[in-house]
């Protein structure tokens, strides 16, 4: 692990005469510590600022009682969600339940604590990094099957049969533009993808890639205007329909963990990750975060002024529309490494 | 070689190592939640309404698993279209050693594909809903 924590801990371990196998869990340690505070802080600020934002937009005050601005309101939130007792539905496959929700939020934390942050701070450097994450993330619409399923509930069941139709509506295109892009920049190892954009970001080189992308992303993390498995005026909830309050906070934790999750995924395949146009200490991590922040928000204008999708659109959608803009964005990126678009000088 | 051979394993365990470590913090963060709410909440006496499913406050009754799927004729194309996606990550890691006739080749059966689905696609959806 190359990081700024790993120069730090090696220090220490010289001075304690740790030997390699402990630096390296307690620099693993201290590195997920600092990703978990990074998660935490994201999703909190980022909670209560959509909130406001949403308020605004829909001629509210928001919240405004609890602390400054109401920036406490969220502290509020969760104390009063985590004291109180979570219960299991007697039609419920108690197991399945219980295990899913919290499944979900770990593998999320998981895959950004794979995720490099900048060109000194990243968990682990892997080959085929681009792929693991995927692969990870195709799994999430299959816990909240199990998830709604495992609830016994109805709107679950809904919810769960919905999540199964939206993965086969995105995924394809999704796999395509992560292909396209391991073309593009000759690799699967998420570092190497960052570096290949110093020139141009690949959002300019492969536009379409881009916005299919974005709008995978959109559907694969569930927010308008595909909330298509929660569904609030349909389906109550959708697969949180039975989910009791500390199961809900874990669930709210999830929603803007998938927020990061997707902002850094887009900003380090598309928007060029921590290169930015000028150096300064930490620039890469700051730029990063800049980025992110800019993609997140843009999510809170999507969410505010779009409505929800009906299932067979997005099914149709999916299948006519964004499949084919995959193909012609994969065929580009062949075109462009295999030297056929010369005139463009890349 | 010896010594290339041992740094790499020991670079892929140091890798393992890593992995383990994120997976179990990421583990004790709703782990970590579901205790402390076990700390704070009180335990409520148990009665059917609170165990029973929330269906809109009335009684449930049917069975889940009656719900049906009316978009059932996607399936085989997405498996089919999913066995393609496959062999094109293959091709991703290897495009540039294969040379570009077979990479073209690879590129006009996604080309194909995309067409046979929609074509399938129609049919599917025509027959369906006859």
């Amino acid at each position: 692990m190359n990081s700024y924590v790993s120069e730090v801990i090696s220090n220490f371990a010289l001075h304690y005469g740790l030997n390699g196998v402990l630096n390296e869990i307690a620099t693993a340690i201290i590195f997920a510590v600092l990703v978990l505070i990074l998660i935490s802080a994201f999703d909190y600020m980022y909670g209560w600022f959509e909130r406001k934002v949403m308020a605004k937009a829909q001629l509210r005050h928001g919240p405004n009682v609890v602390g400054k601005y109401g920036i406490l309101q969220n502290l509020a939130d969760i104390v009063k969600l985590l004291a109180k007792e979570n219960i299991v539905p007697k039609n419920a496959n108690k197991y399945l339940f219980l295990f899913s929700v919290p499944l979900m939020l770990a593998l999320l934390i998981f895959i950004e604590e794979m995720l490099p942050l900048s060109p000194n701070f990243y968990g682990v450097d892997l080959s085929i990094g681009l792929l693991v994450v995927f692969v990870l993330i195709s799994f999430t619409p299959l816990i909240l099957f199990i998830a709604g399923w495992a609830s016994g509930n109805k709107f679950g069941s809904i919810s769960a049969d919905r999540s199964v139709m939206m993965l086969i509506s995105y995924e394809l295109p999704m796999f395509l533009v992560m292909a396209s892009v391991a073309v593009a920049a000759g690799s699967y190892n998420l570092m190497q993808i960052v570096n290949a954009q110093s020139s141009l970001p690949f959002a300019l080189l492969l536009p379409v890639g881009f916005m299919v992308f974005f709008i995978v992303m959109l559907a694969e993390f569930e927010r308008p205007p595909f909330d298509i498995r929660e569904a609030d005026s349909e389906l109550i909830a959708g697969w949180l329909t039975d989910a009791s309050s500390p199961f809900y906070s874990i669930a709210l934790f999830i929603d803007y963990t998938r927020v990061l999750l997707g902002s850094i995924i887009i900003t380090l395949l598309f928007l060029g990750g921590w290169i930015g146009p000028f150096s300064f200490p930490f620039s890469g991590f700051a730029w990063l975060i800049a980025k992110v922040i800019l993609v997140a928000l843009f999510l809170i204008v999507i969410r505010v002024t779009m409505i929800r999708m009906r299932i067979d659109k997005l099914l149709r959608f999916g299948w006519t529309i964004m499949l084919p803009l995959a193909v012609v964005n994969l065929l580009w990126a062949f075109a462009l490494v295999s030297g056929y678009l010369p005139a463009l000088g890349i | 070689m010896v010594y290339n051979l041992s740094l790499s394993i020991f670079l892929m365990a140091n890798a393992y190592i890593d992995l383990i470590v994120f997976a179990i913090v990421a583990a004790m963060v709703p782990i970590g939640m579901l205790l402390v709410s076990r700390l704070l909440s009180r335990k409520m006496k148990r009665n059917d309404i609170l165990l029973d499913n929330y269906e809109s406050a009335e009684m449930p009754i049917g069975d889940v698993k009656d719900i049906t799927n009316d978009y059932l004729y996607y399936f085989p194309i997405f498996i089919a279209f999913e066995l393609l996606i496959v062999a094109l990550i293959f091709w991703s890691f290897v495009y540039s050693g294969i040379g570009i006739y077979f990479s073209a080749a690879v590129m006009l059966m996604l080309i194909l594909g995309t067409i046979a689905t929609f074509i399938s696609l129609k049919f599917m959806e025509r027959d369906y809903n006859e």
